[in-house]
């Protein structure tokens, strides 16, 4: 896929009126954006990596869960011991290479995942 | 309306002007109770050249779910990290930085060593954890 500019615009909104200062357009020129992808988090899994592919060339990286699957899925970047939880979305711009999850539950969880590369 | 009822957040992805990517719906928390609230607390905070761990006065007796991050500058500025919790390790925010879950305290530091950044916070609060639920629509 030849590259192109991409817009990702983060809306938020108060009984249904934008909150003001609006959140900026996130903007990449010559970028290629991925599809919304799937990956299982086996059940009750510690730092289990994460096979997101090419995250050398990633400059945002958004996950989320859905709304059933909260308070279950914590991610650690880079080797860091913290722990990030993805309550339900989180969405990064740290230069990535490495990328690990956890799971709380004693159920395999699906974390979906979509990367602007450069 | 004195309170809010429904903070909803979504992510749309364009290639130009094309709209290819919404597969992350729309989340949105609702409160179901007269008693129960939920809102979006904004903050903005000018940061000082080469400001280092700066603390942020935050209200720390709150239901925080999603914090929004974000420089007033928009793309292009990279000159702003945070520190979330007390951790050690720090997050830039270029521009925009999403996270979950509690927030108790939030320190800012500025690389720039000749211009004043301005750090908005959005923070989606609940007042009642069994009286607010979360749900998502699907593309």
């Amino acid at each position: 896929m030849s590259k192109q500019s991409v817009e990702i615009r983060d809306l938020l909104y108060e009984d249904g009126k934008q909150v003001e200062p609006f959140i900026p357009v996130s903007s990449y020129e010559d970028a290629i954006l991925s599809p919304w992808n799937k990956v299982t988090v086996s059940a009750s899994a510690t730092n289990e990596a994460l096979a997101i592919s090419d995250l050398s060339t990633v400059k945002r990286l958004d996950l989320y869960v859905e709304p059933s699957d909260v308070d279950k899925i914590t991610v650690k970047y880079n080797g860091s011991s913290k722990a990030y939880a993805v309550s339900p979305l989180e969405a990064t711009t740290e230069n990535i290479t490495g990328i690990t999850a956890s799971n709380s539950s004693a159920a395999v969880v699906n974390l979906y995942w979509r990367a602007v590369y450069v | 309306m004195s309170k809010a009822d429904a903070v909803t957040y979504e992510s749309l992805s364009f290639y130009a002007d094309k709209l290819v990517n919404i597969r992350s719906g729309r989340y949105t928390y609702f409160s179901k109770s007269a008693d129960s609230t939920v809102k979006v607390y904004i903050s903005i905070h000018s940061v000082a050249p080469s400001a280092v761990d700066e603390p942020l006065g935050l209200d720390e007796d709150d239901n925080t779910k999603l914090t929004f991050l974000w420089d007033t500058a928009g793309t292009g500025s990279t000159a702003l990290s945070v520190k979330t919790n007390g951790d050690t390790d720090s997050r830039a925010v270029k521009p925009v930085r999403i996270l979950s879950g509690k927030l108790t305290s939030l320190t800012v530091s500025n690389s720039d060593a000749a211009v004043t950044n301005y750090l908005a916070i959005g923070r989606v609060v609940t007042s009642d954890n069994t009286n607010v639920i979360l749900t998502k629509e699907s593309e």
